[in-house]
């Protein structure tokens, strides 16, 4: 496995490489430029536009700036924030343990909820409980989370006033704080996603039970929980892994929504907000750093893939 | 089993109308219109009052995010926001528009208005302790005026040919080129003259934490998030401060500003949403103030000058007649702005008295039709995604003449990229800080920078009057020229002056004694000394 996971990281570079190109590229293809969002709302005069952009390094050309990115990327160094002035790495760290920490504990909360949800109505198909747990997972889909979440504000922090409407306080700072503002994005997140999970995960078990080996263990006599949960459960998981996976790799750079819902300073707002602003140096930090964050979580995935099924082997 | 999914859903519709109906209901009614022009207010009941406290904590629901600290670029709202709070300039306008001393004690200009000595108020002294001098006074317009500083107000200062000189510790003069009016608005411009201490600078000239001489000094920076300001013991105004600590945290959307001004998560707010303003004049909320004022600001809506369709002075009149500032008012600001034909609040010195150009949709027609463009004919209206409700109003009205209105929705840098290039055939415009006739006027003469916003509108006669107006420096005589400018403006369907933004903020019943200011961003600071005698009663 250790050759596997050393082969997986060595062709992370590459694709890294081919990723910032394009992200360099691509934010510069954009109408407007960083000059234009900080200065530029009443007009300038060549002289400043000039001195702006040689401050920031715009008047180069594209190649010499991006082999000076590269260059200094190489060696740890993301470069500076055009609007907060200060290192793009310290911005990101800033805001990454609030953005874990949010997919996390949606995650959690999603998988707290669809695993047992989809069992039910898997096991009990076509019942009021299946039914329940459906309609229930389609409110999660469907529902948009700046819905779900201002009407979560709304009961829960404005009626009742027990939980607070906005913001992100470190859990090594004060635990308990940090749990409170936490409940409601994640659970406005891990609604949503426990409603695809949900639906995923009952498909997937209603799949294995109509398999020849679960007729085989039933008919050996094994008690009913024993094959659900030793044996249909554990196959029926690969395919909602690979959702987890997926869904934690979006959560990481796309909970932007909920975000700006629960003011969450989170690493997906920095990003589109650092679009916006053609903020160069944050966009390709976070990109980079989104990028690495995700290929590490597929790896985790492919790693979980053989505690689950034995047969699958890396390598 | 079909029954009993139909049993649980009708329990979710009776659980959801359940949770409907449940809604607080609203304060018992207490109409409050908005005055024309006095601030309009939705405010509890008072308590009974007690002294000011001094300490404690003011949160504040800021709009925007903060995209340069350096007060000397900075432009957009966030910045001044903060450093207002921060940095402070020689002079300022206060709340009736006349300019008072804040670093500067006094001025004398000489009769040609060419010579302008400042003295410095004695003993005012940076975050860092030093005393402010003649000597950092200069250094700051020296910076401006250095061309790879790009600061904001460089070329305003090297159109004037401004020179700063130092004649004692406590006494600077500037000599300028020609006599010129509107030097005092300039000089206090949107805190873009700061003078705030050169170690503000890193060696590669980034400021990280401005060193200035306001009531609070800069502790935390938090980017997209917060920023944290704490009371500067040294202030030069005894006894202020009263607060110990100013956060502003950045919370861009204006649902979320408002929850979290009634949960008390903020102890002020900016921009609400318009249609809960409307809802919370007629029916305060007993927790917070909410409170609507007037300060000169515009929207305006821009035609491009240099290419089909509005290069034609008829098309162009037929948008100002089919225009209809009322109907605009209504359906985007719920009536609360102010119309107008000029950026001035009624009451200002400025507001000149021109007739406002009224809709008129035969005109309108009449004039498309000499404009001998084609029926649908099509335009291009360059809109942030923020503006598509306003450019759909626009649309319909316009598509009543003969126009087809198409949308071009960009983002803020697109549409300055765009707009600056005039790449459009129509676009809205805003402008606040308006202080002097000069400034939104000063657009319409090609060798602004900012003439694009007024469609890159040229104009022989408009810029001799524009040229007079800034030359010239009594009071009433540049009354006249301006009033010739507005008119032109009308006659020649420059720019279509739209109305008076309506700027809001709440506050809640803990926070006391503060008073807004001038302009939306200088409302805490400045000469209006707004969040200075504020205490918080918590």
């Amino acid at each position: 496995m250790l050759t596997y996971l050393v082969r997986r990281a060595l062709t992370l570079l590459p694709i890294l490489l081919l990723m910032s190109m394009i992200v360099f590229a691509l934010i510069r293809m954009v109408p407007g430029d960083t000059i234009d969002v900080m200065y530029g709302s009443e007009g300038m005069d060549e002289v400043r536009r000039a001195a702006l952009a040689s401050e920031l390094g715009l008047d180069q050309p594209i190649v010499v700036q991006y082999v000076r990115w590269l260059w200094r990327a190489m060696r740890g160094d993301l470069g500076h924030s055009y609007r907060a002035g200060m290192p793009v790495l310290q911005l990101i760290g800033q805001r990454l343990p609030a953005t874990l920490l949010l997919a996390f504990a949606a995650l959690f909360l999603s998988l707290l909820i669809a695993l047992p949800l989809g069992l039910i109505a898997a096991v009990k198909r076509n019942s009021g409980a299946d039914i329940g747990a459906m309609i229930f997972a389609i409110l999660g889909i469907s529902m948009p989370n700046f819905w779900s979440g201002i009407l979560l504000v709304l009961v829960f922090a404005i009626w009742l006033g027990w939980l607070p409407s906005i913001g992100y306080v470190s859990p090594f700072k004060d635990f308990f704080a940090a749990l409170r503002h936490l409940i409601l994005p994640a659970v406005t997140l891990g609604w949503s996603l426990a409603g695809t999970t949900t639906r995923l995960s009952r498909s997937s078990l209603l799949e294995e039970l109509g398999k020849d080996y679960v007729r085989t263990a039933r008919g050996k006599g094994l008690p009913e929980r024993a094959v659900l949960l030793t044996h249909a459960l554990r196959n029926a998981l690969i395919p909602t892994v690979t959702m987890v996976g997926l869904q934690l790799g979006f959560l990481i750079g796309g909970a932007v929504v909920v975000e700006t819902v629960f003011a969450w300073p989170g690493v997906g707002l920095l990003v589109v907000d650092s679009i916006f602003a053609r903020d160069y140096p944050v966009v390709q930090g976070i990109v980079l750093v989104i990028a690495v964050l995700v290929v590490l979580i597929n790896l985790l995935v492919d790693v979980i893939y053989t505690v689950l099924d034995p047969r699958i082997r890396l390598g | 089993m079909k029954s009993q999914g139909i049993r649980i859903l009708v329990l979710l519709l009776v659980a959801s109308w359940v949770i409907a109906a449940c809604t607080p209901p609203p304060a018992p009614a207490a109409p409050t219109q908005p005055a024309a022009q006095a601030p309009a207010t939705a405010a509890p009941k008072a308590a009974a009052p007690t002294g000011p406290k001094a300490g404690g904590t003011l949160t504040f629901a800021m709009k925007e995010d903060v995209t340069s600290l350096d007060p000397l670029k900075a432009i957009q709202y966030g910045d001044i926001r903060l450093n207002i709070l921060v940095a402070q300039q020689l002079v300022a306008p206060d709340r009736t528009g006349k300019f008072v001393g804040v670093l500067a004690e006094s001025w004398e200009t000489s009769a040609d208005g060419k010579t302008w000595t400042f003295k410095l108020r004695p003993n005012v002294k940076f975050h860092n302790g030093q005393v402010v001098t003649a000597d950092d006074v200069k250094w700051i317009f020296d910076r401006i005026l250095d061309e790879k500083a790009g600061c904001a107000m460089r070329s305003t200062y090297a159109g004037i040919k401004l020179q700063a000189e130092v004649l004692d510790p406590s006494t600077i003069r500037f000599t300028i080129q020609s006599g010129m009016g509107p030097f005092l608005s300039y000089l206090s411009l949107l805190n873009r003259t700061a003078i705030i201490h050169r170690d503000s600078y890193d060696a590669e000239g980034k400021v990280t934490k401005i060193i200035g001489t306001g009531p609070f000094m800069m502790d935390e920076v938090k980017p997209g998030q917060s920023y944290t300001l704490v009371k500067n013991p040294n202030y030069w105004k005894a006894g202020e401060p009263l607060l110990d600590r100013v956060v502003l945290k950045v919370i861009t959307d204006p649902v979320v500003r408002l929850n979290a001004l009634r949960t008390g998560e903020v102890d002020m707010a900016e921009d609400l949403p318009m249609s809960d303003v409307k809802k919370l004049l007629a029916n305060p909320d007993p927790n917070f103030t909410v409170q609507i004022y007037y300060i000169n600001s515009g929207e305006r809506l821009v035609m491009n000058h240099t290419r089909p369709p509005f290069k034609d002075k008829n098309a162009r009149m037929a948008v100002q007649y089919a225009f209809d500032r009322n109907q605009y008012n209504e359906a985007i600001f719920f009536g609360l702005g102010q119309v107008h034909n000029q950026p001035f609040t009624p009451d200002n010195v400025w507001r000149l008295d021109v007739p406002m150009v009224m809709p008129d949709l035969k005109k309108a027609r009449d004039y498309f039709k000499a404009s001998g463009l084609p029926e649908g004919t099509p335009v291009k209206f360059l809109l942030m995604a923020n503006q598509k409700d306003r450019g759909e109003v626009i649309q319909a009205m316009l598509s009543q003449v003969g126009f087809k209105v198409e949308f071009d929705i960009v983002d803020s840098a697109a549409w300055n990229s765009k707009g600056q290039a005039l790449d459009y055939d129509l676009l809205l415009g805003t402008m606040t800080g308006i202080f002097d006739p000069d400034r939104p006027y000063g657009y319409l003469t090609k060798a602004s920078g900012g003439n694009w916003l007024v469609g890159g509108y040229d104009s022989p006669k408009m810029n001799e009057l524009l040229a007079a107006g800034r030359a010239e420096v009594d009071v009433a005589k540049r009354k006249q020229i301006y009033k010739q400018v507005v008119e032109l403006v009308q006659e020649d369907a420059a720019t279509i002056y739209v109305l008076g933004l309506p700027w809001v903020e709440a506050w809640r019943n803990t926070v006391k004694d503060y008073r807004p200011g001038t302009s939306p961003a200088l409302m805490m600071m400045d000469a209006s000394d707004g969040l200075n005698k504020t205490w918080i009663d918590k």
